[in-house]
């Protein structure tokens, strides 16, 4: 966790994913190059670079929008963590793959002249005010700039130097990018030819990323318990309902206003504890993850906090808010003012619940 | 939120429940799996761009006579109608070789060098110094003074010459608009490309209305459709638009969507040469 640094924390997991990874990538470009060759050949051959070009550009498309699934995709379903747990090798590949694509075009259509060929990239369209003819390499530049920013920073170096929260509105740029390279195709490419793979990819594309980050926030939103924190403050405590709702070191999460959520997590059969639903290494949805060897795990990166005092435990340093949870009977009453970060507060325990406690050791 | 997933949950450092080892293993085919198709559909899916040729194979040793208007050409004697062959000559990448044609201009010559051709027209891309050779015996040509055949208004896209006839395949449309207009400030030779309805295209060679290179004030106007006014002439075997820097119109909405995508695919079959060639067809 925030203990010492190292390029790549290799295990055997991450290993697996690269190789299928750029398995995937190299099927990708000798599959396109084999067949376009197969399909135009003699005089009707088309350019090899430009191949390589049409192939890495439509591979960093595919791959970039794989980048955008992940997240919601481990939201809705589980399953899908540990593609997340290592998507920063995914959206490294990705600009590295884009990079390809950039000093090809770069170097085929811009070098070898009498002028500079970052120059020449630049400078043949001016026609701003018209979409048919926008520059649109300016686009796929701007975009390839922020992959570049963003694999420069996907390390846990950069997350603890800048701060979690300026690191991640850092990593958010991914959907300018998107959003860039989905104008760079259809200001450049499709305004070429308007046919074939490129226009249904890029449909498909934007119509499933959208579909998945909506069905994310639909399920949170109807999930989320929201609560008027006003109230709360009022009287000390607010009426999150009763903790028979909240499985074994599971959570729920309980949403005080519009930019603070509370994880509340049953553990150990019989043992509530509120805390801040925002994990200190990548603002991961704690109230998503799970109680593992007695710690609050984030289903992110496996960052983990004590519940009964919001701190990782040693040697690790971080703290996250804790807060104050009740009973009134089987009510649960959360105090929705946050205690300071890494505070302990008494464990509320659930009384007459030997028979929990008892499932909770026998599993 | 409600977090009764009963999925195995992973941690990075714990390793991969055995749980969902199932999953993954048709999960990872899968993804691999449209990766393949992917590819596959993207490929069979691209278009043809003519049946341009740039061997790079075979050298190619052409004799004849250098002339440098409107452009580095060599008039190679023929017994097709014009009593000649013109061969344009480029440089290496997108460089001119406007210095060695002017040094020999009218001289007898051999030269060896990359040969490239598409829908009748020829070119020669000029390998070095040693690539050119002083023939002893002068090659005599028939007439090569200019005849004027009519002044019109064409619709087509502006191309480079050198990529278009077949070093880029393809070698037009917007993607190639900066590669073009880098080859046209390199003095490559721009041709005005129009077709009919049929989508059979023909190329014009373009010179400013002195006969000398029309390239620099294509530049602006490359790789987009747009109509030119001109006058058609002919030199020997070249069919050349003589245009000036006011030639050059933009295309209104409805001339725009007349004219269709600004790429038009090649029809190319085992039986055929494509559909592009250096003869005017109707507009």
């Amino acid at each position: 966790m925030s203990q010492g640094y190292v390029p790549v924390q290799w295990n055997s997991d991450k290993k697996k994913y690269d190789l299928y990874l750029w398995l995937g990538v190299i099927l990708y470009i000798v599959v396109f190059m084999g067949v376009s060759s197969a399909v135009f050949k003699g005089v009707a051959a088309l350019s090899p670079a430009i191949l390589l070009i049409r192939a890495f550009g439509s591979c960093a498309f595919l791959l970039l929008t794989m980048v955008l699934c992940i997240g919601p995709l481990a939201r809705l379903d589980k399953r899908f963590l540990p593609i997340l747990y290592n998507r920063r090798h995914l959206g490294v590949s990705t600009f590295l793959v884009t990079l390809i694509h950039g000093i090809i075009v770069t170097v085929w259509y811009n070098g070898f002249g009498v002028i500079n060929p970052f120059k020449s990239l630049v400078s043949a369209h001016h026609d701003y005010g018209s979409l048919a003819q926008f520059p649109f390499e300016i686009l796929g530049i701007a975009a390839l700039f922020i992959l570049l920013i963003m694999a420069a920073t996907s390390h846990d170096y950069w997350n603890k130097n800048l701060g979690p929260s300026v690191w991640k509105s850092l990593h958010m740029f991914v959907y300018i990018a998107y959003g860039l390279t989905i104008a760079h195709i259809a200001l450049g490419a499709l305004q070429t030819d308007f046919t074939g793979f490129l226009p249904i990819m890029g449909f498909l594309s934007v119509l499933i990323v959208g579909a998945l980050h909506l069905a994310a926030a639909f399920r949170e939103n109807r999930n989320d318990l929201y609560l008027d924190r006003d109230e709360g403050v009022n009287i000390g405590h607010v009426n999150i309902g009763p903790w028979q709702t909240i499985e074994n070191n599971q959570a729920i999460t309980v949403a005080i206003d519009k930019n603070e959520k509370v994880a509340v997590y049953r553990y150990d059969g019989n043992k509530l504890a509120a805390i801040s639903n925002v994990c200190k290494h990548q603002l991961g949805p704690l109230g998503e993850g799970k109680v593992i060897d007695g710690c609050i795990t984030c289903p992110w990166h496996g960052y983990q906090y004590r519940p009964d005092d919001g701190q990782s435990p040693p040697p690790y340093t971080e703290k996250i808010s804790t807060y104050h949870v009740s009973l009134d009977g089987d009510d649960m009453l959360l105090d929705p003012n946050p205690l300071p970060e890494g505070t302990a507060r008494p464990v509320t325990l659930i009384p007459n619940t030997d028979k929990l406690t008892a499932e909770a050791n026998a599993s | 939120m409600k977090n009764s997933d009963k999925s195995p949950f992973y941690v990075g450092y714990l390793g991969l429940p055995k749980e969902l080892s199932a999953f993954y293993k048709l999960l990872i085919p899968f993804i691999l799996l449209m990766f393949l198709l992917f590819s596959l559909w993207h490929s069979i899916s691209q278009k043809s761009a003519g049946a341009g040729v740039w061997d790079l194979t075979t050298p190619v040793t052409l004799s004849g006579v250098m002339d440098t208007e409107p452009y580095p050409v060599l008039r190679i004697p023929s017994d097709n109608q014009f009593g000649m062959r013109s061969v344009l000559l480029v440089g290496l990448g997108k460089q001119p070789v406007n210095d060695v044609a002017i040094k020999f201009k009218g001289k007898s010559l051999a030269l060896t060098g990359n040969y490239i051709s598409r829908g009748g027209y020829e070119m020669l891309e000029i390998v070095g110094a040693e690539a050119i050779e002083l023939l002893p015996v002068a090659i005599t040509l028939p007439d090569v003074s200019i005849r004027t055949i009519a002044k019109t208004t064409l619709v087509g896209e502006i191309v480079d010459s050198k990529c278009f006839l077949g070093v880029m395949k393809p070698g037009e449309g917007k993607t190639h608009k900066t590669c073009a207009a880098l080859c046209l400030m390199g003095e490559m030779p721009p041709i005005f490309v129009v077709k009919n309805a049929k989508g059979e295209r023909a190329g014009y060679l373009m010179a400013n209305t002195d006969h000398k290179s029309a390239a620099e004030i294509s530049v602006p106007h490359v790789a987009k459709p747009i109509n030119i006014t001109g006058q058609i002439i002919r030199r020997g075997d070249q069919l050349i638009l003589h245009i000036d820097k006011d030639a050059f119109g933009d295309l209104n909405q409805a001339e725009r969507l007349a004219y269709g995508p600004s790429f038009a695919e090649e029809i190319y079959t085992a039986n055929s040469q494509g559909n592009f060639c250096n003869i005017p067809v109707k507009a």
